[in-house]
């Protein structure tokens, strides 16, 4: 198999570019969102919490807003490489690149399926 | 606590990045041994930085053209498949047989820390070979990622660039593109288990992107030959100390 890494050849590289946005945006949007919980909770004395805010916590109001923006910068976090998946699969999909949107598809499919078996588990 | 949390993520990010080696394997034992936190919460824990780290360090390779990114997507398939697997697995397992798997694993980040970089290789195109043998390696890469907390990088490098013909820098590149994807399948299983600990999480996360930011800085102007030596010694020594551990060996008898 001959595998010419994205942009190497230049007709692709605006899909690389793409994703390389996207990952860093991801990324800049969790720390600034994770320094601002740190920082609030260290200046109003208000713990973070031991455990990631449950449906019932914010139903009931339970919960600090340094322990929100925290639980919000770590979604960013996590969720950051899920749409790099689904960015490459819509690229490779456009380009008629059926193989490797497939792949693509098969990684998306088992994030998806991680976060289910993570809800039945718990 | 979230100071010393702040500097440990600090020290295992800049360290990880100056060494050559994921944050993930720096901070699980720090975490456990030093702070005496169980290996799942700090496997969570380290799974969180290891996207953080790897997101923001892939986005240069994926500019840069780097990254073998078809070879990626494909490989993933198979680490994400381990890495659920995994993930689902370590909350049963018992504490020591982790400990001495995680000493086990120690070899391998050792050997590749150790390790002289190849020559400068021609990086495309290249022929991958032995497909399959890669998608087993990233199978059992991942699944450590996913009960260790750890990248996984010191396995999947070696067969991507010794065994599948892949250059030694874009094995690298391609990698780290693979580990957050990787390790956030396990961090949505670990975080419905209730298993991510803010107050663990958050100065650490912060505190190994800082790190590794300044240790990607400082790498170039310094010689991190001795240091690798020095550190390669000491995960050694780590490695045993793990091992001992889940061995039950009592360290206090030899003193």
């Amino acid at each position: 198999m001959n595998v010419h890494p994205l942009g190497h050849d230049g007709h692709d590289h605006e899909g690389e570019v793409a994703i390389a946005r996207l990952l860093r945006t991801g990324v800049r949007v969790a720390s600034t969102l994770l320094a601002l919980a740190l920082a609030g909770s260290l200046i109003s004395g208000t713990p973070l919490g031991d455990h990631l805010l449950g449906t019932a916590d914010l139903l009931a109001g339970r919960f600090g807003w340094t322990s929100l923006v925290a639980q919000v910068g770590l979604l960013a976090l996590a969720v950051t490489p899920l749409a790099r998946v689904a960015l490459a699969a819509g690229l490779f999909a456009k380009a008629g690149e059926r193989r490797q949107a497939l792949f693509s598809a098969g990684v998306l499919a088992l994030l998806v399926l991680a976060l289910v078996l993570g809800s039945v588990e718990s | 606590m979230p100071a010393l949390l702040f500097l440990s993520g600090l020290g295992a990010g800049g360290l990880g990045a100056l060494v050559g080696v994921g944050g993930g394997v720096v901070l699980v034992p720090l975490l456990h041994l030093a702070f005496g936190l169980p290996l799942p919460v700090v496997a969570a824990v380290s799974l969180c930085s290891v996207i953080a780290t790897s997101t923001g360090a892939s986005s240069a390779y994926v500019r840069d053209g780097r990254c073998d990114v078809r070879l990626g997507m494909q490989l993933e398939l198979f680490t994400v498949a381990g890495a659920i697997a995994g993930s689902l697995v370590a909350p049963r397992l018992p504490a020591h047989v982790l400990q001495i798997v995680f000493g086990l694993v120690t070899l391998p980040v050792v050997r590749s820390m150790l390790r002289k970089p190849p020559a400068e290789e021609a990086e495309a195109p290249h022929e991958v070979k032995r497909l399959p043998l890669g998608y087993a390696a990233s199978f059992g890469a991942g699944a450590l990622s996913g009960t260790l907390g750890i990248g996984g990088g010191a396995i999947k490098v070696p067969v991507m660039n010794l065994a599948m013909g892949v250059p030694f820098k874009v094995a690298t590149a391609t990698s780290n593109f693979m580990i957050g994807v990787t390790a956030a399948a396990s961090v949505f299983i670990y975080a419905a288990r209730g298993l991510i600990d803010l107050q663990v999480a958050v100065p650490t996360v912060l505190g190994v992107l800082f790190g590794a930011a300044a240790g990607a800085r400082l790498m170039p102007r310094i010689a991190t030959r001795r240091l690798k030596q020095v550190f390669a010694g000491i995960f050694l020594l780590i490695g045993a100390e793990m091992i001992a551990r889940g061995l039950g060996f009592d360290w206090s008898l030899l003193q």
